[in-house]
């Protein structure tokens, strides 16, 4: 091949995209009228208060007692998640029955419905007289139960949904292989299919953490908001506004958005170091 | 340990896919399972292998029937086309896993297990890539870690599917002559599967050549070079040439070509000759006109030791193919265009139905 061509091809690799430059650059200021510029408004809003100012304002009781009412049961909602999302993609990539497609696409729900639907739809199913609610021997709604069902609800899609797709790309092949060298069915799926789905699980269970984090249309429903009991960080930010009181809801806001932030960063390191090792494929 | 296969059948649907296998394999024995694709070689494999069930018939390993035992019971290794191998774990741990999972009592101890696997990276030739992952080596070594992964539960028989069908032609060559080999160093029951008639050829101690589910020769790879059963496989096995023509009286006659046949029915036939068995004549010094066929050059492909020649007949679709040797070529002054006589010296027929 002369000089010439290998050029020529190297220009065109670069320029997959059409117009590379005029589309990096509306995305760029996209992106930062939209989300950048708003969220260090947050920052710099804050840092105005100073360290000691913020750690007042979050500090107070009610304010500590709703973000780790936030924390704890969005945790357990997407713990709750991870599992039978994991579950659920499983049966629908690995088995036929009647009512798969339609199971398929009902589980796109939650993203589909408005949040406040959602709510009031449980409220009224896990009201202790509801549907739901009087068949179960504990109360659900205007209990922490009642906040996890919620979040479990609205952050169900998203380990499904990326988890599916890693399962369906697996092929049988890798489980004949762990078979045929003698391992038990529960040795297969321990040390053959879940190393393959766990970084795809992770990152399904920490956009469904974070989502649960910020949730508040589906969850002040049911809630019953308490104060000290069921009430909610992005709750406190809400009446914080309404009395005008900025420095309190943009330091609980803050502290939500440092959590997502990490959490975006641990989803992407560790699907960094799990391409890093078995990369290609 | 010994392989018999008793009137195997097997469908899916309406289509049956295996039928009436039988089959014999010797203990140390290394068969090539030899057929077009779709033919039921892969599908057989798993049969064997206790992926898949058979709907008919018996699977005998040393006389113990294991038709439907699982898995587990018939200690096969099997190495897949697509390599299969585990790309969350190294090399090592790919080749380890099957002593890994091992019951605890049945387990080799961490220091058994380690130099067991030494021993197979070093038996595969890759002792430096044991810390890598699978998708840090060529096609060739993946290949040669799928059959050290077998081979590390001593299995008493292997499966091979196609193990060098993904990989370029040199890659292939080295392989096979160095899975010739590691079969003579461990003397292991193999069945491969190939549709490479000449890695069959190549490699395997006796071949089998299946067809739409169906055995159509089982032989020494020179028995069914030499001796093709019918039509499927003469077609099948190297390239041949084809003339029709009709059987009426105990010959075989295509204009002037004539050639004395068993049969004596009224049928249509074709006759095969391999490219290698016709001589060049010039209109001098034919012997037998009755096996000659006139015919025109079309193209030399003068490439390597053998030359290739393209011909066509006298009837005009008649493609013919010659492969003559250098020599030959060089004493005969051939060139395109030329008219030659091509005097077949074995000749095969089969009637068409
Ligand atoms: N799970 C299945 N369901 C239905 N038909 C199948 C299935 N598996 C294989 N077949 C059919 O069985 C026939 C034999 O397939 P098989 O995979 O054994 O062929 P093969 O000889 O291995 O071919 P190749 O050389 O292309 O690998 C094919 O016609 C195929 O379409
Ligand atoms: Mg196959």
């Amino acid at each position: 091949m002369s000089v010439q061509s290998v050029k020529r091809n190297k220009a065109r690799d670069r320029q997959i995209i059409p117009g590379f430059g005029l589309s990096l650059g509306l995305s760029l200021s996209y992106l930062a009228l939209l989300v950048l510029i708003p969220l260090s408004m947050i920052f710099i809003y804050t840092s105005s208060l100073g360290w000691g100012g913020f750690v007042r304002e979050i500090s107070q009781p009610i304010v500590v007692s709703a973000l780790r009412l936030s924390f704890t049961t969005a945790l357990i909602a997407s713990l709750i998640n991870l599992v039978f999302g994991v579950l659920t993609a499983w049966v629908l990539v690995r088995y036929t029955f009647p009512g798969r497609k339609l199971l398929d696409g009902l589980l796109d729900l939650p993203f589909a419905l408005p949040t406040s639907v959602a709510g009031i739809t449980l409220a009224t199913l896990y009201a202790t007289n509801g549907w739901v609610g009087r068949l179960l021997p504990f109360k659900v709604s205007y209990t922490e139960v009642g906040i996890i069902v919620a979040l479990i609800l609205i952050g169900m899609p998203f380990v499904v949904r990326i988890v599916e797709p890693v399962l369906q790309n697996l092929g049988k092949e890798n489980e004949e292989a762990s078979a045929i060298l003698g391992a038990s069915r529960f040795q297969t799926l321990v040390h053959v299919i879940f190393p393959k789905i766990r970084p795809a699980a992770f990152s399904g269970f920490a956009l469904a953490f974070s989502r649960a984090l910020g949730e508040y249309g589906s969850v002040v429903f049911i809630a019953g908001n308490m104060p000290f009991k069921t009430e909610i960080a992005p709750l406190v930010i809400m009446q914080k506004l309404e009395a005008f009181d900025y420095d309190g809801a943009t330091s609980i806001a803050l502290v939500l958005l440092v959590a997502s932030f990490l959490i975006l960063f641990l989803i992407n390191f560790s699907q960094w170091l799990a391409k890093r090792k078995f990369a290609d494929q | 340990m010994s392989i018999e296969l008793r009137h195997i059948s097997k469908s899916y649907g309406p289509y049956q896919i295996l039928k009436d296998i039988n089959l014999t394999i010797q203990t140390g024995e290394l068969v090539a399972l030899l057929g077009p694709s779709g033919s039921g070689k892969t599908s057989l494999l798993r049969v064997l292998a206790g992926l898949e069930y058979a709907d008919e018939g018996l699977i005998l390993f040393h006389g113990e029937d294991l038709t439907n035992a699982p898995i587990k019971k018939r200690k096969a290794g099997f190495v897949f086309q697509h390599y299969a191998l585990f790309d969350t774990m190294t090399i090592r741990d790919n080749i380890a896993y099957g002593l890994n999972v091992k019951r605890r009592k049945d387990r080799p101890s961490k220091q058994q297990i380690r130099e067991r696997v030494d021993q197979l990276l070093h038996l595969v030739r890759l002792e430096p890539y044991g810390d890598r992952y699978p998708s840090q080596l060529s096609g060739g070594q993946r290949q040669r870690v799928a059959l050290a992964r077998a081979l590390a539960i001593q299995p008493h028989i292997l499966l091979l599917d196609e193990p060098f069908g993904a990989l370029d032609a040199k890659v292939r060559k080295e392989l096979r002559q160095w899975l010739r080999h590691l079969h003579q160093q461990v003397k292991m029951t193999s069945l491969l599967v190939t549709h490479d008639q000449e890695e069959a050829f190549e490699v395997a101690d006796r071949v089998i050549i299946i067809n739409k589910g169906q055995i159509e020769q089982i032989g020494t790879p020179s028995e069914v070079y030499e001796n093709p059963v019918n039509s499927f496989v003469y077609d099948f096995i190297g390239n041949v040439n084809q003339v029709r023509g009709t059987i009426s009286d105990g010959l075989f006659t295509n204009g002037s070509f004539r050639v004395p046949v068993d049969n004596t029915e009224q049928a249509d036939g074709v006759a095969f000759i391999r490219p290698d068995q016709f001589a060049i004549r010039t209109p001098d010094d034919i012997q037998e006109a009755g096996r000659t066929l006139a015919a025109t050059v079309t193209h030399i492909h003068p490439s390597g030791s053998i030359i290739k020649l393209e011909l066509i007949g006298q009837d005009e679709d008649q493609n013919l193919e010659v492969e003559v040797t250098r020599r030959e070529f060089d004493a005969l002054a051939l060139s395109k265009n030329q008219q030659v006589f091509l005097e077949a010296r074995k000749v095969k027929v089969f009637t068409v139905n």
